[in-house]
């Protein structure tokens, strides 16, 4: 192991304050959150309404704008919301410069991936696909 | 990535069996961590049965008089014996307490104490604090002007700006909070933990100082402060009754208003 003669106090220190905003990713975490109480309520009561459903009835329930609209809504709080816990969870145990590096990336990358797919899906069936 | 098991050299082993005094009416066990890093030997857990017709009613009571009576190389960190100096803090029952606020009969069966959780151990209960000690350095936790007090004046305060304070400035950084943080089990490099971010609060909040902020930049991060998942164990465990959870909740929305 490497001989370690820096001071506590600069170890303590370190880079300093990164200043990076997190102010508004923590507020935006609590803001999602609330945004899904109500969405998530209005999903599952569209999942029950719409159980057994054939491809003509679900593509006429997002013929709705207000149908699709809220399914978009629900897929990019939910898709920020989990994200943003995810991230977090990278920060806490995932501690390799690399490794946390290559998954920070990652994560966020398969999230707009999953989140075009799924809003591009909406739209298909509300236009009658 | 996070280590979930002890390293080979920190398995506790058992340790020595010291029997109750001959004629102990109420006898009461204690089960404590030793540790001694000239030996090479792993930790162990010694018990010590005491009567407790012939011992204070604190569990520091009971580790001076095994000190005193038992076994003199038990090695523990005491000065006031009433909850000011924060040295006797430990996990007893397992929960970080103060030993001297403690009282033995609020623990049923055997009295279990370890050090202080997730440090590096000094020997057998005291924890080596120098990294928590930096980290108080580094929020300057000390009175920023640019205003000179009034000549031959203490700086004025209102009784509702001194109010702001309360909750705050009774911390005796005894560290039970921070030790009792998984957050700052997992990133205590980087986040500053509960008793240093409750200090933060006590300075940030402080209407005489001027240097808040510098002093939120400091914290404008997402280790230093934003590490806090609200777990709330700080409060839970906090022996002077503060609410470090609060404070650091307090620190945040303050960090944020800033962009409001």
């Amino acid at each position: 192991m490497a001989l370690k003669m820096q001071s506590p106090l600069g170890r303590a220190r370190g880079r300093g304050a990164a200043k990076s905003g997190i102010a508004h990713h923590w507020f935006m975490e609590r803001l999602t959150a609330v945004a899904l109480v109500p969405l998530m309520l209005w999903f599952v009561a569209a999942v029950i309404a719409n159980f057994g459903a054939s491809h003509a009835e679900i593509s006429a329930f997002f013929g709705q704008p207000w149908n699709a609209a809220l399914m978009i809504m629900t897929i990019l709080f939910g898709l920020y919301h989990g994200i943003s816990g995810l991230m977090i969870v990278l920060g806490d145990y995932i501690h390799g410069p690399a490794k946390h590096l290559t998954l920070a990336l990652a994560v966020p990358a398969l999230a707009v991936l999953a989140g075009i797919y799924l809003i591009v899906c909406v739209l298909i069936l509300a236009l009658g696909g | 990535m996070v280590q979930f098991t002890l390293p080979a050299h920190s398995r506790i082993a058992k340790g020595r069996d010291w029997p109750a005094p001959a004629g102990a009416k109420r006898p009461k066990t204690f089960s404590i961590y030793r540790f001694d890093p000239d030996s090479g030997d792993n930790p162990r857990m010694d018990r010590f049965t005491l009567d407790l017709d012939d011992c204070g009613p604190m569990v520091l009571d009971a580790l001076i008089k095994i000190k005193n009576e038992i076994d003199p190389t038990l090695t523990f960190r005491r000065s006031c014996r009433e909850g000011i100096c924060g040295s006797c803090s430990m996990n007893i029952d397992g929960l970080n307490t103060l030993a001297c606020l403690k009282p033995i009969e609020e623990v049923k069966g055997e009295v279990k104490i370890h050090p202080l959780p997730h440090l590096p151990v000094v020997k057998d209960l005291v924890p080596d604090l120098t990294h928590l000690y930096a980290q108080y350095q580094s929020v300057e936790p000390w009175m920023k002007t640019d205003t000179p007090a009034p000549p031959g004046k203490e700086r004025p305060q209102s009784p509702e700006e001194r109010e702001r304070l309360d909750g705050l400035w009774e911390c005796v950084l005894c560290f039970s909070c921070s030790a009792s943080c998984p957050s700052y089990w997992w990133s205590g490099s980087r986040y500053l933990g509960p008793a240093i971010l409750l200090q933060a609060a006590r300075w940030v909040f402080d209407s005489r100082d001027e240097a808040k902020p510098e002093r939120l930049d400091a914290l404008d991060d997402p280790f230093k402060l934003f590490r806090c998942h609200t777990i709330f164990n700080c409060t839970n465990t906090c022996p002077k009754g503060l609410d470090p959870a609060k404070a650091i909740a307090d620190l945040k929305r303050e960090v944020f208003k800033r962009a409001e």
